[in-house]
């Protein structure tokens, strides 16, 4: 191939790339709003900005014991059903599952004394009561993601005789782990000087420290490579959705960010028995009940690590693990995962009801 | 919507063209100047190389309106449906920038040089920290210096809006914060380690001529404000320390990162390989760039330059909020420290009604378990007041059959009771006393349990069936019975 040929070449592809661009605008234009978490709720309970939804049943068997999913606080629950096509949520409900959540609400100055005690003890306590009630149960199924799935365990813990299935998704419990930038960096922090300095620790504050994990392809590239979808209306709105779920972060209430930050991530008190909220001890022993951990090979926010930490010190001996080849928020919308994620978990559950 | 969108749509489609139409021109003068370059021999440039370069500088300039244009048009028609952080994010200016550094390396034939970039391209660390660190690009830290410059903004707004309220020794305060803001400013656009020097230098200078004001202020001024701004002039030049250190990092990194970019441009070119296209000069650029930066993030050096750089920031934020609240605390205004007293006492009443709720709901599962008891107690009671009843009847019934029968028989009758008296009755007199017994035995037994409620059979009064068990006439024994067998019961 001659020089000619090549440089003409290389700007044609140039010559598509300003087309998308044009086109893109046209779409950006054209979409009138981007909508995320559209799969059928009612609200159940509630205390202030902490709601409780049941999602609308979608298959003609359900299941006779709900599972609550408990979502992490430092984002939006909206990432389980993002869209049609890609909601955990939905999969789960087209299993038979009834599924419950809880919406940990938009933190303020209100929330800058809440504990991990008022919101574990204490909301998601009434939650799960409320459920039991509502179904004449002793125990309903836990299905904690991320930060989530840490809360359940210590639940879970807690209080066993309320859970008939622990499942946990990406989420942290052994915190002594080099596989993620997230971890080390938090081991340096001087958390206290933090909270005092903020009270409430803005999100964008937790999101640039995401971003900082991929510097320059969560910044930049990720941006280049959009020209290249931006001329389907369909891919551009499947971008934007995942966008605006990426900058829907919550802040965070300081003390609840201080126990994680310095009990967890710094001191990994959990694996070590000796973390304490609401004056009680948490020992992880006390998890008598079926665990299932699930975790993303290639997670760079919760690396595998962290999450097998729960199976070495839980006290059941039906505990089992499940991982998929993708990273952290994958693990919600590849497409690798849409189809058997969820009616592995439905099927785990139901053998053990 | 479609509004906007119909505007937009015109100058789009020129933007288009005019870009097509430079394009072919570029290529057509590339393809030229292939031709001239074999003509004219390897020694003398071509004559069309100088309309190759303003064609490509053409091309690079309408490219540049065209981003400015629509990143104007989607913050305007986006702007209230995505997060502020996105939009700041969703910036075409650094499509331009690629744009511009990819063009600068397009490769000519002959090995002539392509002087687009006029020596500037993006190994040059301090256009890196230019590209990036400036536009706010969280790039050396989560808390990077905007969070900081907000903080300053909202303070000098305070004691601007203060001043305005004649705030002792105005005049100096005014003075000093001018000063102080210019330093800041040039904080965040300074980008290379001469110049972090240069202006640490500069603001130690100030720092010292300031401190002469500050911590012996003339009379009039408020000793302790002064004295706290002192403090927060102090910790400013801490976090400028930090900041520099950080900053040197970086650029030292992006340094390392710019110059591997640039090795691998110059591998393909010795390679002889393609021009490079558009999108994969970008993937190459960040593939490159991040593999260096991860990898000082991952060290040691990082965590700790990072942890000093964030703690000094908090701490000149602290001293912010400090001075701003003890200017407002010189007015009604509610201070955040009120703030949060009132919400710390509210989350302890809710938890507080929290644990009331759980006690009253437990007493009253208690309660409604004890009337639950009673009330079963009572039903017992009555179903046994309506046998002993009906017993009582079968009783008289049977009396009464006897007598009959007696009469019949022309024999003396007896007075009742007639089941006591007679040693071998017949049988309907026997089942009838044996009915009796049983009846005044569960009578018993209830009356003990209504007495007793809830219903725990603590009574050591040997049940109806413990009766039965252990009757003489009985063969049998139960474990429970611990009486040896014939003994009697009543």
């Amino acid at each position: 191939m001659n020089y000619t040929q090549q440089f003409q070449d290389s700007m044609e592809e140039f010559k598509c790339f300003a087309s998308n661009l044009k086109k893109g605008v046209e779409n950006l234009a054209s979409i009138e709003e981007v909508t995320l978490a559209e799969t059928a709720k009612e609200l159940v309970y509630e205390d202030g900005k902490r709601k409780l939804y049941r999602y609308r049943a979608r298959a003609d068997k359900v299941c006779p014991v709900p599972t609550l999913i408990i979502y992490a606080m430092v984002n939006r629950y909206t990432m389980l059903d993002l869209q049609p096509n890609r909601s955990m949520i939905r999969n789960l409900l087209d299993q038979g599952m009834d599924v419950y959540l809880i919406d940990w609400g938009y933190a303020d100055r209100m929330d800058r004394h809440l504990t991990m005690d008022d919101l574990i003890n204490g909301f998601m306590d009434d939650c799960i009561n409320h459920i039991r009630e509502q179904h004449q149960l002793d125990a309903i199924n836990l299905l904690g993601v991320c930060q989530g799935g840490t809360f359940s365990a210590i639940y879970a813990a807690l209080h066993p005789e309320k859970v008939k299935n622990l499942i946990t998704m990406v989420a942290p419990i052994d915190f002594d782990t080099k596989d993620s930038l997230l971890f080390a960096w938090s081991k340096e922090m001087d958390v206290d000087l933090l909270i005092d300095a903020y009270g409430i620790v803005p999100g964008d504050l937790m999101n640039q420290a995401y971003q900082m994990l991929q510097p320059l392809t969560l910044t930049v590239q990720k941006y280049i490579n959009m020209v290249d979808i931006m001329a389907d209306a369909d891919k551009l709105n499947d971008f934007l959705r995942m966008e605006s779920w990426i900058f829907d972060s919550p802040d965070q209430p300081g003390e609840v960010l201080r126990q994680n930050i310095k009990n967890l991530f710094q001191q990994n008190e959990l694996v070590k028995g000796e973390f304490e909220i609401g004056g009680q001890l948490v020992d992880l022993k006390q998890i008598s009940m079926p665990v299932l951990v699930v975790y993303a090979d290639y997670d760079t926010l919760v690396p595998p690590t962290a999450c097998k930490g729960l199976l070495e010190h839980v006290g059941t001996k039906d505990k089992q693990e499940l991982s998929y080849p993708v990273g952290h928020v994958g693990m919600f919308v590849s497409g690798k995962t849409q189809a058997t994620l969820a009616p592995r978990i439905a099927d785990w559950v139901n053998q053990r009801l | 919507m479609q509004d906007f969108f119909k505007q937009q749509a015109g100058w789009l489609n020129t933007w288009q063209e005019q870009q097509q139409k430079l394009t072919k021109q570029f290529a057509s003068l590339g393809e030229d100047l292939t031709q001239g370059f074999a003509e004219a021999g390897k020694q003398q440039i071509p004559g069309n190389f100088e309309e190759l370069l303003k064609s490509q500088q053409e091309l690079f300039e309408q490219f540049t309106s065209f981003a400015g244009n629509l990143q104007q048009n989607i913050q305007r028609a986006w702007g209230d449906k995505l997060p502020a952080e996105l939009l700041r994010l969703f910036n075409f200016s650094i499509l331009q920038q690629f744009y511009k550094s990819w063009l600068g390396n397009m490769k000519f034939p002959g090995g002539l040089q392509n002087p687009f970039m006029g020596g500037q391209n993006w190994a040059d660390p301090s256009s890196f920290l230019d590209s990036f660190m400036k536009q706010e690009h969280p790039f050396i830290s989560t808390f990077s210096n905007f969070n900081l410059q907000d903080e300053l903004q909202k303070m000098f707004g305070m004691f601007g809006m203060l001043q305005g309220a004649k705030l002792p020794g105005g005049d100096l305060y005014s003075q000093l914060f001018t000063t102080y803001q210019g330093y800041f400013n040039q904080l965040v656009s300074t980008g290379t380690s001469q110049g972090f020097d240069q202006l640490l230098e500069a603001f130690s200078r100030w720092k010292e001529q300031a401190d002469q004001y500050l911590l012996a202020p003339q009379v009039g001024i408020h000793r302790e404000t002064a004295q706290e701004f002192a403090k927060a002039i102090s910790l400013s030049f801490d976090y400028m320390k930090s900041f520099a250190t950080m900053g040197k990092l970086i650029e030292e990194t992006a340094r390392k990162a710019g110059n591997r970019f640039q090795a691998k441009l110059v591998e393909r070119s010795l390679n002889d390989e393609p021009p490079i296209k558009f999108s994969d000069f970008c993937s190459l650029w960040t593939k490159e760039n991040e593999a260096v930066f991860l990898e000082i993030f991952g060290s040691d050096q990082f965590a700790k330059t990072q942890r000093e750089f964030t703690s000094s920031g908090l701490r000149l934020k602290l001293q912010f909020n400090k001075l701003v609240e003890k200017v407002i605390d010189q007015t009604p205004i509610a201070l955040k420290r009120d703030l949060d007293l009132a919400t710390k006492e509210i989350l302890q009443l809710k938890r507080d009604l929290r644990q009331s709720r759980q006690q009253q709901q437990l007493l009253a599962a208690e309660a409604k378990a004890a009337q639950q008891a009673v009330a079963a107690g009572e039903q017992r009671f009555e179903t046994l007041e309506t046998t002993l009843a009906k017993v009582q009847a079968l009783a008289e019934q049977a009396e009464q059959t006897a007598r009959a029968a007696a009469v019949t028989q022309n024999a003396p009758v007896e007075k009742a009771p007639v089941a006591r008296t007679r040693k071998t009755p017949p049988a309907t007199t026997k089942k009838a006393t044996s009915t009796t017994k049983k009846a005044t035995a569960t009578t018993k037994k209830a009356t003990a349990t209504s007495k007793k409620a809830p219903a725990t059979r603590t009574s050591k009064t040997p049940s109806a069936a413990d009766k039965k068990a252990t009757s003489p006439q009985s063969p049998k024994t139960t474990g429970r019975a611990k009486k040896p067998a014939g003994t009697p019961t009543e």
